[in-house]
């Protein structure tokens, strides 16, 4: 699944370890999702939209829209 | 933009290897070296001058050891989310805690007439009660140690570990009850339930491993 965490990160300047302490997991988690490598749950997927103050669908994209 | 290498490492990776290699050497070296000299105390019943020696290199080895592995604090920094903090803190921990059990093991086995204790868990031969139960109990604390950290695990960490596990599950499905049949056929030894441990451990390893790295 694409998104645009790197991006949204990098626009609030962010690193990855900032990033994860703020949604309490680790960095290679951020990392992992950020390279599509794993989906987060939805209630990851709801901290993250919460943290970012975007809806899920405007951070990952699942390519049917 | 910020780049995912987001830490600051002013250690070179060969330098950090190094040292984190040399302080393993130097720590296991030190340590048998140490429950060696206390053995020998225990079978003499007097410490003497080489076996001072010998412990004062022992120590001197293990403190040299610390000094290396905790200069590369700042090359693994703890991490910064609580979870994940949490979580590295039990596997440290957890890492001590065998480290000093396989030392006990040692001790305990000459002891108890077992030989060299620690290598001695992995034969498939008797051994005596009391290293038996020594063994147990420090394996239910390493399980302790083990079951909290994964409950310190995100879901990603998680999904890795799971992943190996399913793999480790399938393992064990197929070696157990084949070796069973093929030993009841005549074909093979009798199955040997370390040999069977060790599979399934080391298929889970990589397929952890698998799934982290891919």
């Amino acid at each position: 699944m694409n998104n645009r965490l790197k991006v949204l990160r990098a626009e609030r300047n962010w690193s990855q370890a900032e990033l994860a302490e703020r949604l309490d997991v680790s960095r290679q988690a951020v990392n992992a999702i950020e390279t599509g490598k794993h989906d987060p749950s939805l209630p990851l997927a709801f901290r993250l939209a919460r943290l970012f103050n975007l809806s899920i669908e405007e951070i990952f994209d699942d390519g049917h829209r | 933009m910020t780049d995912t290498v987001d830490t600051v490492r002013p250690m070179s990776a060969m330098h950090a290897s190094l040292r984190l290699a040399g302080g393993c050497i130097l720590g296991i070296f030190g340590a048998g070296l140490a429950v060696g000299v206390t053995m020998s105390v225990i079978e003499d019943g007097v410490l003497r001058a080489r076996g001072g020696i010998a412990l004062s290199i022992a120590a001197a080895c293990i403190a040299i050891a610390c000094w290396l592995l905790l200069s590369m604090r700042t090359r693994f920094p703890l991490p910064r989310s609580p979870r994940a903090r949490r979580s590295r803190i039990a596997l440290y921990l957890s890492l001590g805690v065998a480290f000093v059990a396989g030392g006990a093991a040692g001790i305990t086995g000459h002891l108890t007439g077992d030989g060299n204790g620690f290598p001695m868990l992995f034969e498939h031969g008797p051994i005596s009660s009391t290293l038996a139960i020594c063994a147990i109990a420090g394996w239910l604390i390493a399980m302790g140690a083990s079951i909290y950290w994964h409950l310190t695990l995100d879901e990603i960490e998680r999904a890795e570990y799971e992943a190996g596990g399913t793999l480790a599950m399938y393992a064990y499905l197929l070696a157990a009850p084949a070796w069973w049949l093929a030993w009841r056929g005549g074909m093979a030894p009798e199955p040997n339930g370390v040999a069977i441990f060790v599979m399934v451990c080391t298929v889970w390893s990589l397929g952890w491993a698998w799934r982290r790295y891919r």
